[in-house]
């Protein structure tokens, strides 16, 4: 038995000291709040992370694999795997990257992948973020302070040092830069993980910067500084959603965004992390091909399992999803950040039938699955009980040259005790991931 | 075969001062398998301080890229150039299945929907259903303009009944994805018009057919293509973006000669 971490209270007085914040918006309102932390860490066995780490980096390759298609040559879609329907009314799939091949041929090269554990044992994947991942920073934060209160736990524990992340990170940026420094790109402030993109920045070294602080000329980003000088850019790391990158591209609206970008990015003269349109691979629709992409271009069984997912789309499934309604959890695409989930077991008869009309007139709307009964964690409240909590795994799969599971993870729980929903836009919290060494 | 000598000028006057100016056009046509671009030229104003560049788009559209840091009130672009129309309609190139699903601004509402359903073509080849939904939004649409703008969608526009070539197009574009014909919409220049035109091309095997919507007919050799997109918002001829809080006003002029 692993010995957990004390001094709760002060670690999460340091957290907010050194304004480790989550920003969500409600009503229109911007509202900062802390994120809290619980002390008490998350284990994974060696044996446990031996296996996660293959199965990650099998997804992620794999999924990679799919962006590179379906932005060149469509080969899955050709050979009746993925329906073209599936990705071409995707949102997530951006006509304006058709034909483009990022540097080094890497779409994803940070993958935020959730996982959850079964009370059997069994890992299944929730889903995989292949956009704009966040939470590293705040494990490893956390991390850091809990090795200052509690130096003794760690050096008894057999605990994988995680501080490698940031070397993870910085050769990644390294590694597909197309020549010229790395950057951070924030929309600022007032974003949800503005806390993170600085963390990085000072710690990786690359220049924390806004959209006002770039130019493109004749297709080549540069830094601009005080004295009308420039530094060329060889890799973004931005934090800015694809539609608010290039106002010439995509939203003409957007005031975040840096005009011609995308025409460096398509001249191969910037790497962007991570890739525009990486949304067609991590959609909710698509998410239910995964093994069969696995099998596809890795001729390998999945070895992590998908939460078992029906598509109404399909005649067969559809009628399950009717007749089984009530002991699912539907899922609608286009929405994310635990938005657009609902549970049958919660709906009442005249909900039941409702969302029956609804999913058979747009079939392709939705996504249904079983509800997973995972493990509880135990959290310590604010009067020092211990009570128990849903939790799931957000694990990190970085890809450079390799691709490379992060050795630890960020660890949400719910807000509420008996409640399914993990993600911290809608509150809740995190703990400390830890992997052992050795058993 | 046809040979036409075009032109194209835009100015856009700012009421004061506009800097960081940066900006794209879609104005260089580039040479298919129906017209050979023999002579093409662009100047843009203000060019001192100025830096131009092109680029492309995944559309395969050559862009004009171009940014302004200097402030300035008046920024005009002039496109001249001579062009070879050697063939009437067909156009080379595989009709990829992009263009089979609905975009932006062709998105299917009820209007676009119930008329589809009320004018179901019967032909059997695409391109001949096509010509069919072509007659059907022709007798159905008047031609007016100052009612819509560039961001009205093909379902407002139908259900205005009224509208310019570009709610032609774009209606005519969402019917024929309805129908499951891959299709495309075009900006380009048309003969005399004075102005620039928008219409559409249609899938048909592995070819494109050019078809003229707004005036119910298959393209001529008066057309030289500019741009094309899913809809308009995928390739507007310009777009710019930049500080200054004036207002713009813009004047076109183009001309398509034979000589």
């Amino acid at each position: 038995m692993v010995t957990p971490v004390a001094n709760s209270k002060e670690i999460n007085e340091l957290l907010a000291r050194y304004g480790v914040k989550f920003g969500i918006y409600k009503n229109g309102n911007f509202h900062e709040q802390l994120f809290p932390f619980d002390a008490i860490p998350r284990v994974i066995s060696a044996a446990d992370f031996a296996m996660l780490e293959k199965g990650l980096i099998q997804r992620v390759d794999a999924l990679n694999m799919f962006l590179r298609d379906v932005y060149s040559d469509k080969k899955i879609i050709s050979d009746g795997v993925v329906p073209d329907d599936f990705v071409y009314s995707s949102t997530g799939f951006l006509q304006q990257c058709d034909g483009v091949l990022p540097p080094k041929g890497i779409y994803s090269h940070i993958s935020g992948i959730d996982l959850v554990q079964a009370k059997d044992g069994t890992w299944y994947i929730l889903e995989d973020n292949l956009r704009i991942p966040s939470g590293a920073s705040y494990p490893l934060i956390a991390r850091e302070l809990c090795r200052m209160t509690s130096p003794d736990v760690f050096r008894e524990a057999n605990v994988r040092d995680n501080r490698n992340y940031i070397a993870l990170l910085r050769e990644t940026m390294n590694y597909v830069n197309c020549g010229g420094i790395n950057v951070i790109l924030t929309p600022g402030r007032y974003n949800a993980a503005y806390f993170e993109h600085s963390y990085f920045a000072e710690k990786t070294g690359a220049v924390l910067v806004q959209n006002s602080d770039l130019f493109v000329e004749d297709n080549v980003l540069y830094l601009k500084d005080y004295q009308n000088g420039r530094t060329r850019i060889g890799t973004v790391y931005r934090r800015i959603s694809d539609e608010y990158l290039d106002p010439m591209t995509f939203l003409p609206e957007s005031l975040i965004g840096i005009p011609h970008i995308m025409d460096a990015y398509r001249a191969g003269n910037v790497a962007l992390i991570n890739a525009p349109g990486n949304g067609a691979a991590d959609d909710k629709g698509i998410y239910y091909f995964v093994p069969k992409m696995i099998e596809y271009y890795l001729g390998e069984k999945a070895i992590l399992k998908n939460a078992p997912t029906y598509l109404p789309f399909y005649e067969d499934d559809r009628k399950y999803v009717l007749d089984n309604l009530e002991k699912l959890v539907i899922k609608d695409v286009s929405e994310a950040g635990g938005y657009g989930v609902v549970f049958g077991s919660d709906m009442t008869k005249e909900q039941l039938t409702d969302w029956r009309k609804l999913i058979t007139e747009q079939s392709r709307r939705f996504i249904a699955q079983e509800v997973i009964d995972f493990i509880d964690l135990p959290i310590t409240d604010e009067q020092g009980n211990t009570t128990m909590h849903k939790a799931d795994l957000r694990a990190f799969v970085l890809s450079g040259e390799k691709t490379k599971v992060w050795c630890s993870g960020l660890t949400r729980f719910s807000r509420t005790e008996n409640s399914f929903v993990v993600n911290s836009s809608q509150g809740g919290g995190f703990k400390d991931t830890w992997v052992l060494s050795q058993e | 075969m046809k040979r036409l000598r075009f032109e194209y000028s835009a100015e856009l006057k700012f009421s004061g001062n506009v800097s960081e100016h940066c900006f794209t056009l879609r104005c260089l046509p580039v040479s298919d398998g129906r017209q050979l671009i023999r002579e093409a030229r662009y100047e843009i104003s203000p060019s001192e301080n100025s830096k131009i560049w092109l680029s492309r788009d995944s559309f395969g559209n050559t862009l004009i890229c171009g940014r302004i840091p200097e402030p300035h009130d008046v920024f005009s672009f002039h496109i001249s150039g001579k062009a070879e129309i050697i063939n009437t309609r067909d156009i080379s190139g595989f009709p990829s299945a992009i263009y089979g699903y609905s975009s932006p601004l062709t998105k299917q509402g009820e209007c676009i929907k119930k008329f589809y359903e009320e004018n179901k073509p019967t032909a059997e080849f695409p391109i001949d259903r096509a010509m069919e939904l072509c007659n059907s939004l022709y007798s159905k649409m008047k031609y007016e303009k100052g009612v819509t703008n560039v961001h009205t969608s093909a379902e407002e526009a139908l259900s205005l009944g009224k509208g310019v070539c570009q709610d032609y197009a774009q209606i005519f574009l969402s019917l024929c994805r309805m129908d499951g014909i891959r299709c495309r919409y075009v900006s380009g220049l048309a003969y005399e018009s004075g102005e620039t035109h928008a219409w559409t091309e249609i899938g048909n095997g592995t070819r494109w057919y050019g078809i003229d919507p707004a005036n119910n007919r298959f393209i001529s050799e008066n057309y030289i293509k500019l741009c094309h997109g899913r809809d308009y918002s995928d390739c507007p001829i310009e777009c710019g973006i930049y500080l200054g809080n004036s207002k713009g006003v813009q004047t076109v002029t183009s001309n398509v000669s034979e000589f």
